[in-house]
């Protein structure tokens, strides 16, 4: 990618944060909902609510209010919390450590799942456990990754008692959700590397290889792997993207207090400022992994150097 | 395209029609390739199943959904497990979790069914605007929609449920405001290919008006995707209305979705797993027939795809 395309694709990447954050600045403040009295409570009195509302701001006009929250942004303040009273972006970086490394764990548990099935798939396509396996795929894509978490919490937690039944700490707290969401998403890996796999043994470059006599674990691992992995990275790319951006429900489940947990209780107490700046860091995160996969895929693919 | 021959009153008909010869039609060739999927095929069965537990439910349940049933709590006030009087088990209120489950496929297909309409009627819209259109409405619109692509739709429906009243409309209604974007895409190509073709070419030159030629030319077009769409959404929505309602932001109490009822399972899990087990494994169930009706539809409309070699799914 050159200079001209980055800044483009920067550009791009603002403009779509102005977007998201007008949209959150919106619906936060043109619906029905006083977030004054949502703030001071139902026992709140009239002066008690009408004070708050001025110290934070809600009583000015609506434009102002969008000016103000501009302004702040551009300096990089999300506004305070209303509910804790610290700033928000205090609060996010605290919870983004745990939302990464749930991430990643979970991106691993995936492909660690998915790759090898859907690789024995191609190797043997129309064999018996071709078929068992996409079977498996199609029923696995199918189950709710809560649900699966909830089956691993009573099974392994519960009635084994092997691992933590949920809460933040080591890598034993880590391997249930990961393994929910692996179990849950891995289907999607196993089928994107299997056809890709069978696409890419078709190639010219493929029959050269067995031709040259190489060994079929060398054409499988050597060649045509190497090339049916570029759709993976990029699933991988927007999976990590999105899992760091709030495994909302997972991290209910096991009470890992990562951006999606802190979400679900800003919109439960209605904190505004919290629930708006989660929402950026996360469009943030989204808007910078892709402008990363971007920049790395001629660096997988030689193919798109020329371009 | 056969011969068209000139009938009486000024349309035309194939020459094939009247000479008795066995023209096929598309949907004719789609079908016989269907049943020709076993995968598919069963994948419907499910389907008609779900549709007719959901429109038969006061019929097929055995008990009411909301009665509290004195022998459905233990002596200490704990759920019972799956038993011949309760087969499901009974909930933390002691309900008939069968009955509930059952129940909750109406409201289940129906949020799925319903939001997955109103999603791909705008992204039909959208796609058909943008693909038709040049200039700077293509772009915007293709601009909006890739940006509501990006968004962390999840936090953003939060966002959303957070602000509006709580119930099942509102839930339709944010699930159909994020899932229509990916669809208006696949339609956007779609229009944009169909638009090149001579037929619409043809349209214009006879005076056709673009109102016309979009929805008498370009739309009926359209419908195999449609159709392969919205079986393969309908399962995505569900997925999306169960996570809404296990944060406790979706479906309401007492009424109950099969995500709902997993919510209020959760809090017993290690007590009662039967009040989560059964919820989740008939979703996987409903998602897994959309999903293969769904997959067999795309190839029986489209024989070129080879996505999926014979036998397998």
């Amino acid at each position: 990618m050159n200079a001209r395309a980055l800044v483009a694709r920067v550009a791009g990447i603002i403009l779509l944060l102005w977007f998201v954050a007008t949209v959150t600045f919106l619906l936060m403040f043109a619906v029905p909902q006083d977030p004054g009295a949502a703030i001071a409570g139902p026992q709140a009195s009239e002066q008690v609510t009408d004070n708050l509302r001025k110290v934070l701001g809600l009583d000015q006009p609506l434009y102002v209010q969008y000016g103000r929250y501009l302004w702040r942004l551009l300096h990089g303040d999300l506004g305070r919390s209303f509910v804790f009273g610290r700033p928000v972006v205090e609060m996010l970086l605290t919870h983004l450590g745990p939302s990464f490394q749930l991430a990643v764990a979970c991106v691993i548990a995936e492909a660690a799942i998915g790759l090898p099935v859907g690789i024995l798939s191609a190797v043997r396509p129309g064999s018996r456990f071709d078929r068992w396996a996409m079977v498996g795929t199609m029923v696995t894509l199918g189950l709710p990754h809560f649900w699966i978490g909830l089956f691993l919490l009573y099974v392994v937690g519960a009635r084994l008692g092997w691992l933590p039944l949920g809460g933040y700490g080591g890598v034993a707290h880590l391997i249930l959700p990961a393994l929910a969401v692996g179990i849950a998403y891995a289907g999607w890996y196993a089928r994107v590397i299997r056809s890709t796999l069978l696409d890419v043994m078709t190639r010219e470059y493929v029959r050269t290889a067995w031709s040259k006599g190489l060994s079929e674990r060398q054409v499988i691992v050597k060649h045509a792997l190497r090339n049916a992995l570029i759709p993976v990275i990029t699933m991988w790319g927007l999976d990590f993207a999105n899992f760091a951006s709030g495994l909302v429900v997972i991290e209910a489940v096991f009470g890992w207090p990562g951006i999606g947990a802190q979400m679900v209780e800003a919109v439960l107490r209605f904190d505004v400022p919290l629930a708006m700046g989660t929402v950026l860091v996360a469009a943030v995160i989204v808007g910078v992994v892709n402008l990363v996969l971007e920049a790395i895929y001629p660096l997988l693919d030689p193919r798109l150097r020329q371009t | 395209m056969p011969p068209l021959v000139f009938r009486s009153g000024g349309v035309f008909l194939p020459a094939a029609k009247l000479s008795g010869v066995k023209t096929v039609s598309a949907a004719g060739r789609a079908w016989r390739t269907l049943q020709r999927d076993r995968y598919a095929l069963a994948g419907g069965v499910g389907v008609l199943t779900f549709i007719g537990l959901a429109l038969l439910a006061p019929y097929v349940s055995p008990y009411d959904p909301n009665f509290q049933f004195r022998d459905g709590l233990s002596p200490v006030g704990a759920p019972v497990g799956p038993s011949g009087r309760f087969l499901f088990g009974t909930d933390l209120l002691g309900r008939d979790l069968l009955s509930r489950v059952i129940w909750g496929t109406r409201v289940s297909l129906a949020v799925g069914v319903i939001s997955t309409l109103a999603a791909l009627g705008l992204a039909i819209a959208v796609g058909l605007v943008s693909g038709y259109f040049r200039g700077a409405l293509r772009t915007g619109l293709m601009w909006i929609t890739n940006a509501v692509l990006s968004f962390p739709s999840l936090l953003l429906m939060l966002a959303l449920v957070s602000v509006l009243p709580r119930g099942i409309w509102v839930v339709v209604f944010v699930l159909s405001v994020f899932a229509w974007a990916y669809p208006a895409r696949v339609f956007y190509g779609e229009v944009r290919s169909v638009t090149q073709r001579e037929f619409v070419d043809a349209a214009r030159a006879i005076g056709a008006g673009s109102g016309r030629i979009l929805a008498r030319h370009i739309l009926p077009q359209l419908i195999p995707l449609l159709v392969v769409y919205f079986t393969l959404r309908v399962p995505a929505t569900i997925l999306a209305e169960a996570s809404l309602s296990f944060l406790g932001l979706g479906v309401q109490p007492p009424t109950a979705s099969w995500g709902s009822i997993i919510y209020e399972g959760a809090r017993a899990y290690r007590s009662a797993p039967w009040i989560f087990f059964f919820p989740g494994a008939v979703i996987a169930l409903a998602v897994l027939s959309f999903n293969l009706l769904g997959d067999g539809l795309r190839d029986a409309f489209d024989p070129t795809s080879g996505a999926r070699r014979r036998g397998t799914p």
